[in-house]
């Protein structure tokens, strides 16, 4: 049913475009191109061993950010893990034929072929990781204090486990449902345009996410109507969003400006 | 002098226990030590740090807050201590789309809000200068509701006005909460009138 496929994505999307915005304030971006080549790589793997995908995927997409997080290395880390990833895919494609169509379909994803199970997996995670955001929205905001402190301790053990988990589960479930780079793009972009107009974090939230699902909606009917693949429709799409909101928002600058440098002018005039 | 010992004992024992206490503490790198040093802080107390550079001044103020462990000695915290801390530098990322109020309420500050802060708490922290985002982070600690206060480094960047304000702002901070800073502008430190001791001081003191 396009509609289960629609909808489906559309959780997704909602889902990437908080986690973005979470991402971008944890100051982790490379993190989710680590996570996310290494959910696809446990799904080419699941193919060749004949286990159960969406575990394997979430067992390698969480050793990778266990790795990362106890690296404690923001660039070096994330980036070297995603290349060795994709290194990895492009190595069991290489190998195994069957390997080849899996690794085809974590880049491209299964957007417009959702299973019902897959649907109804994407469902029950989106809810859950809906119902639990407030919790980490307030994780994520008030780790920004460090290195200054305030009275809200440093998140214990089982806080982080939590919020790892949270993120494992929201990038498998993505790179199954839109593909490797869709789920890259999803998490990023939105987020980096909310925050060229956001004017305080509840509002960058509430942007990002809004990005991502309505970047979502033009590339799905794009996409269909030109009969194109979804991912690079969307990365069109959230780039010429991204220079629209740029643009608009220089303009506004610039009007602001001029207002100010025409009112400086004629409070100078009378003296002259 | 029995008789002594156990009055000096007996009054040493009312009086009002301290909030953190350093015994011989030694801190820094194990490579680099810095130490042994002694410090009680009491509800109330107010002292000011001022050594050269490296003498440790940041590292202990880290070491209080729980933020660096302690290599080698005694540091005793009463039950439920609650430490705020001003650190010396807190670099912005250039999209940070917090607002001045968020900042204020992700700290968990109740900070009366002064004319200054009240242009701040609406504006963008990644938008404000440096002056304006150390008084925000400065307004933000000294509102905590916690039982010790650390600044480090609190009038770094601080124009004239917005210096004064500083000032004020600190010397009004309850009287009940034990607050220690590190600076090296002297002349912040006479108009706060606390009590100014130096590095090699809390080593001496050490037994």
């Amino acid at each position: 049913m396009w509609w289960t496929a629609l909808l489906t994505g559309l959780g997704v999307s909602l889902l990437l475009g908080l986690g973005g915005a979470g991402l971008m304030l944890r100051g982790s971006v490379w993190q989710a191109l680590a996570v996310s080549q290494w959910s696809a790589v446990g799904g080419v793997l699941a193919s060749i061993i004949a286990w159960p995908v969406m575990t394997v995927a979430a067992l390698t997409a969480g050793l990778s950010l266990v790795i990362v997080q106890v690296k404690r290395n923001s660039e070096q880390w994330p980036l070297g893990l995603f290349l060795l990833g994709s290194a990895t895919v492009l190595l069991l494609a290489g190998n195994f034929a069957q390997a080849e169509l899996s690794a085809a379909s974590w880049a491209e994803g299964q957007l417009y072929f959702v299973t019902r199970t897959l649907a109804l997996s994407a469902a029950l995670i989106t809810g859950l990781a809906l119902l639990t955001l407030p919790f980490f929205f307030l994780q994520w905001l008030r780790l920004q204090a460090q290195p200054d402190q305030g009275t809200f301790p440093k998140p214990n053990g089982w806080r982080l486990i939590a919020e790892a988990v949270w993120w494992t589960a929201i990038i498998v479930l993505a790179t199954a449902t839109v593909g490797s780079i869709a789920t890259l793009a999803l998490l990023l972009f939105p987020a980096w345009i909310a925050a060229l107009v956001s004017r305080n974090a509840v509002q960058f939230v509430c942007f990002a996410a809004l990005f991502s699902v309505l970047g979502y909606l033009i590339a799905w009917t794009l996409a269909l109507v030109l009969d194109q693949p979804f991912a690079p429709v969307l990365i069109l799409t959230l780039c010429l969003l991204s220079s629209f909101v740029a643009s608009a928002r220089a303009l506004v600058s610039y009007r602001s400006l001029r207002r100010f440098a025409l009112g400086q002018t004629s409070k100078e005039s009378p003296q002259s | 002098m029995g008789i002594l010992t156990t009055i000096w004992s007996f009054c040493r024992s009312w009086r009002v226990p301290s909030v953190i206490s350093l015994s011989n503490v030694v801190i820094g790198a194990s490579s680099a030590p810095i130490g042994p040093i002694s410090l009680d802080l009491d509800p109330g107390d107010r002292f000011i740090l001022m050594s050269p550079n490296g003498a440790g001044k940041s590292m202990l103020l880290r070491t209080l807050a729980g933020q660096q462990p302690a290599l080698s000695g005694v540091m005793r915290k009463a039950d439920e201590v609650r430490v705020g801390m001003l650190a010396q530098a807190h670099p912005r990322a250039r999209y940070w789309p917090l607002s001045g109020r968020d900042w204020l309420n992700l700290m968990g500050s109740q900070c009366l809000i002064d004319p200054l802060l009240a242009d701040l708490i609406h504006r963008r922290v990644d938008t404000l200068s440096g002056g304006e985002w150390q008084y925000l982070r400065l307004a933000a600690v000294v509102g905590l509701p916690v039982d010790v206060i650390l600044l480090d480094e609190p009038a770094n960047h601080l124009d004239a006005a917005v210096w004064a304000q500083s000032v004020r702002l600190i010397r009004e901070c309850a009287s009940e909460k034990a607050m220690l800073l590190a600076t090296h502008d002297r002349q912040f430190a006479i108009e706060l009138g606390f009590e100014i001791r130096s590095m090699q001081a809390l080593m001496g003191s050490s037994s």
